[in-house]
């Protein structure tokens, strides 16, 4: 039995950027991942990093800024570009809601410019015809999201943290209120600090725990199609976005089969030239299986933004599991439960936007015992009602 | 949404014998093919639109295939033939995604067979990128089923007796052939000949073939391997040399050929993403072709109702696919009641009797020509191994040195397999070469992860 | 080295149709695929690769590869091998994946 100052369980985006901000301030960190690093949710997403469509946009600013720079820091590529990202309108009911967006963005320093339709054909002939206007960030941004992970996990690593791969977390261990270890399908590790980075997979651990931990999976599916020509605008989304991402009971309410299965646009193009073509969200259970009924309706809302995506072959597609909570924002907090117990999980569409913060954060929870941003809102104890139970030691 | 009792995806030997079978019993059939034409690759038939002047002079395998085309002809009302029709999803409930005249369809079936059969094994070495480097495969579809040379000076490389086929029907297009290479050894040969003798005709078409090469002053060297070819624009040269027990090069043994046209045939892999993306259980076996779906004594995968049968659950021949088909047809009638299980397993049984024939001599066969992974050292740090994203070795090699042991990772870090062919070309290179060089293996390595579409599909066939 | 490539016999060709490669006139019979009527017509290089600039052709011959890609009357990233010639066919050999062009509509 081996004693580390904190175990983090979980090799995504979060757990690996935990990992390093903790390897930062010289605590000693044991990663462990069942599978490989990034092979969930944080490689079947978009690589993007929308600020636009952000429910928790002091987070998100904060963290997309601290991008700048990332990549010298970890000295390793993760392919940012700075495409700016830009939310088309088809139809002229979305305008109230898209301005009142924009409006709440520039309330917290995100700065989005309205552009009619003509001006956004202007800066990209290649946007569809019916588009009435569009919402521009500037700062918006994409990166590789793989490279990401591997990037914190490779500093974590020169910084002397160890990262397990194929090496799941079957339980977690407490004892009169305190963490006491982890149980793996290798060995129990003592430790007095876990960081929960499991995302949609946290209830099977909360469990456990005696917790309820309360995110769900939801599932989003991305086209990907054959290598085309740089486009202008690289970063479309669709302002639909705002109601099939948040507004759960509009999408239940709905007779229209693409906002059932929460299908609104989001197309990026990498610098590789490959579109990805997404996305939806429903509530699968643990399956990450592409559907049908949701590709077709991704590939059709596709082309009304682009149009030229109708020649387009589809060469693969991907499905991920995003954690939801159930008020669709991050938890990032210790709990009052268990002592040594910090859960970074729920980012829901934001993992890996929110991945630099949440390292930092939870480096600071665990190093000064509080955070430097005032994140009430991401804590666990908003939920209620939460089970309380002592764990005995087995 | 169609439905029917049987849907078999592959119109090749297994697929069609399956298709007769079951259509004998009373199953109503539809098979479903990427090609115009039934065939597969062994009985591939030339285009409809061509006239054919004699039919003796294509050989024994086109006329074969054509029996069994009219077999499947005989039952017009039972069997349907879906061509030109790609089978690119499964979404679970035995509810295959096709795409036919440019739509997406779902076909609902009551029992599938899976007889999709196999592709030319990639092996990636200096050179093997270049216009003029072809597989084995291809080569003879170019010369049987359209009636074109891909060049005028053949090397031959690889192993195993579809070389010798191929290079019998170069000769008789006129080509000329510098040398065939062929990597085991005469040794090794000659202590198999005992068991590859229960089927002494097909021996007798190998030493058949081997006389003609002799004939024509080919050269038939054995122990050998093509270890790089190169040309500005095209092949104009190919390099052997001499191979050890682990098929490794032996420095100082090249020999250099002046040629237009490489054909290489180091083994089939089975065709396994459909299999794979109904999650059947699958297993490694090297002297099979790789990754093959497991299947009882009927044919039937992990997964009820999913047959499987040919070389695409493990590379055995056209005997013995022929005969697999048969038997997933029988059990699939089985399933769908209309015989029961004593009738089923008593022409079960008579097939299982000719099976247990043909599998000595395949099983004899796969294990003296099975690949030796020593041969994946051709491959240089600059060699492209993903050819459709033009990833190196170099790259791979990197991803396996940051702890990369398993090909979804491999790719994840390096793109490869991110490209049209979906990691066709360049999964099976990976896994040997992450084999010897992370001292990992097949299990944990896995393969590409099956996803829908298995094959590239336009966007155009989900819209309106 | 633009000798024909065809083989005479067993297989016989109907009456022979033009197409055109990158502009030029050549000849083809129904029944082929694109990737024949290159071969035959001394056409060895189909394309170039969009990162290294370098030269493919068939390589597998049935459909499985995707390096014998080329334009087919202005719809690019056809795999010539499984494309069948008709007459007029307009074929241009591709440098990386072209894109369509989405003027013409």
């Amino acid at each position: 039995m081996n004693s580390i100052d904190v175990v983090v369980v979980g090799g995504g985006s979060i757990g690996a950027s935990v990992a390093y901000y903790l390897s930062k301030e010289n605590v000693k960190v044991r990663l462990f991942e069942r599978r490989e690093l990034a092979s969930e949710a944080s490689s079947a997403n978009f690589g993007g990093v929308p600020l636009q469509t952000t429910e928790c946009p002091d987070l998100t600013l904060t963290s997309a800024r601290m991008f700048q720079g990332l990549a010298s820091e970890l000295e390793y590529d993760f392919e940012l570009e700075y495409t700016g990202s830009c939310m088309l309108m088809d139809k002229d009911e979305q305008l109230p809601m898209v301005e009142e967006n924009a409006k709440r963005l520039s309330q917290h320093g995100i700065k989005v410019d309205m552009l009619t339709g003509k001006e956004v054909r202007e800066i990209d002939p290649d946007i569809s015809p019916e588009i009435l206007g569009a919402s521009r960030c500037s700062e918006g941004m994409i990166i590789n999201p793989m490279k990401l992970v591997y990037g914190f996990a490779n500093a974590a690593r020169k910084l002397g943290a160890q990262l397990d791969t194929y090496t799941e977390v079957k339980k977690i261990r407490s004892e009169n209120g305190k963490i006491k270890s982890v149980i793996t399908d290798k060995g129990e590790i003592d430790t007095k600090f876990v960081v929960l980075a499991t995302g949609a997979w946290s209830p099977i651990l909360g469990d456990a725990l005696n917790l309820r931990i309360p995110v769900l999976p939801r599932r989003g599916q991305i086209l990907i199609t054959e290598p085309y020509k740089l486009g202008k605008l690289r970063y479309l989304l669709d302002s639909d976005y705002l109601v099939t991402g948040f507004n759960l009971e509009a999408v239940r309410k709905s007779q229209d089969p693409r906002i059932k299965l929460g299908v609104s646009s989001v197309l990026t193009q990498p610098s590789n030239g490959n579109w990805l073509i997404g996305t939806s969200r429903d509530f699968p259970g643990y399956d990450n299986r592409t559907t049908l009924e949701t590709m077709i309706q991704v590939a059709r809302r596709s082309v009304k933004f682009l149009p030229k995506l109708r020649h387009a072959n589809i060469i693969r597609a991907m499905a991920g599991l995003r954690p939801f909570s159930d008020d669709g924002r991050p938890i990032i907090s210790t709990v009052n439960e268990i002592e040594g117990l910090i859960i970074a999980i729920g980012h829901h569409g934001e993992g890996m936007v929110h991945s630099p913060i949440t390292g930092k954060l939870v480096a600071e929870l665990v190093t000064k015992g509080r955070m430097s941003m005032p994140i009430n809102e991401y804590s666990y104890a908003r939920f209620s009602p939460v089970d309380r139970s002592r764990e005995n030691a087995s | 949404m169609k439905t029917v009792q049987l849907a078999i995806v592959g119109g090749g030997p297994a697929g069609l014998s399956a298709a007769v079978e079951a259509a004998q019993l009373g199953v109503s059939v539809i098979v479903l093919d990427e090609n115009p034409r039934l065939g597969g690759q062994i009985y591939r038939q030339p285009a409809s639109e061509f006239g054919i002047s004699d039919e003796k002079k294509l050989g024994k395998q086109y006329r074969d295939g054509k029996k069994l085309l009219q077999k499947v002809a005989a039952f017009q009302a039972e069997i349907t033939i879906w061509s030109n029709t790609l089978v690119w999803g499964y979404f679970g409930e035995k509810e295959l995604a096709v795409i036919r005249n440019g739509r997406a369809e779902i076909l609902k079936a009551d029992q599938i067979i899976i007889a999709s059969g196999t592709y030319d094994r990639p092996l990636p070495f200096p050179g093997w990128t270049l216009p003029g480097v072809f597989g084995a495969g291809g080569v003879q579809v170019l010369i049987k089923s359209q009636g074109v040379l891909p060049g005028t000076r053949f090397l031959l490389a690889g192993s195993g007796p579809l070389q010798l086929a191929v290079a019998d029907q170069l000769l008789k297009a006129g080509a000329e052939i510098v040398a065939v290479v062929e990597a085991t050894s005469t040794t090794r040969m000659l202590r198999y000949l005992p068991r590859l003798l229960r089927q002494p005709t097909l021996v007798l078409d190998g030493i058949k073939y081997l006389a003609k090469l002799k004939l024509h002053g080919v050269p038939y060297i054995h122990s050998h391997a093509i270890i790089k070819t190169s040309g500005a624009e095209e092949v104009n040269q190919a390099v052997i040399a001499a191979i050890d027990k682990d098929w490794q090069p032996i420095a100082g043994t090249e020999k250099s050929f002046r040629v237009d046209a490489v054909c290489l045939g180091y083994g089939l892999v089975p065709n396994t993403d459909l299999t794979r993306l109904c999650r059947c259980v699958h297993h490694y076996d090297e002297s099979l072709g790789g990754w093959i779906p497991e299947y009882n004594e009927r044919m039937e995968s992990s997964v009820p109702g999913i047959f499987v049968a040919g070389d695409g659950c493990g590379v055995r021949g056209v005997n013995m696919a022929i005969q697999e088909g048969r038997l997933a047809g029988i059990y699939a009638a089985r399933n769908l009641v209309l015989i029961d299980d004593a009738t089923a397993n008593r022409s079960a049984n008579l097939v299982r009797a000719k099976l247990r024939g043909l599998q000595k001599f395949a099983g004899a066969l796969s294990e003296l020509y099975c690949l030796k992974s020593g041969i994946y050292v051709l491959a240089r740090n600059e060699t492209v191994i993903c050819r459709c994203e033009e990833v190196d070795l170099n790259r791979i090699r990197k991803a396996i040195g940051a702890g990369a042991d398993n090909v979804d990772d491999i790719k994840r870090r390096t793109r490869a397999g991110m490209g049209y062919c979906q990691g066709r070309m360049c999964a099976s290179s990976i896994l040997t070469i992450a084999q010897r060089e992370a001292h990992s293996n097949p299990e944990r390595l896995s393969y590409l992860k099956a996803r829908s579409p298995v094959k590239p599909i336009p966007l155009a066939a989900f819209l309106e | 080295m633009s000798k024909d490539r065809r083989i005479s016999g067993p297989i016989v060709r109907g009456e022979p149709f033009q197409i055109t490669v990158d502009g030029k006139p050549v000849t083809a019979y129904a029944g082929e695929t694109i990737a024949t009527v290159l071969l035959a017509s001394g056409f060895r290089i189909f394309r170039h690769t969009a990162r290294q600039g370098e030269p493919r052709s068939v390589f597998c011959g049935i459909g499985i590869c995707y390096d014998c890609l080329v334009t087919v009357n202005n719809v690019p990233n056809q795999r010539a091998c499984m494309t069948f010639a008709k007459p007029g066919l307009a074929v241009i050999r591709q440098r990386g994946t072209v894109e369509k062009d989405v003027s013409s509509e």
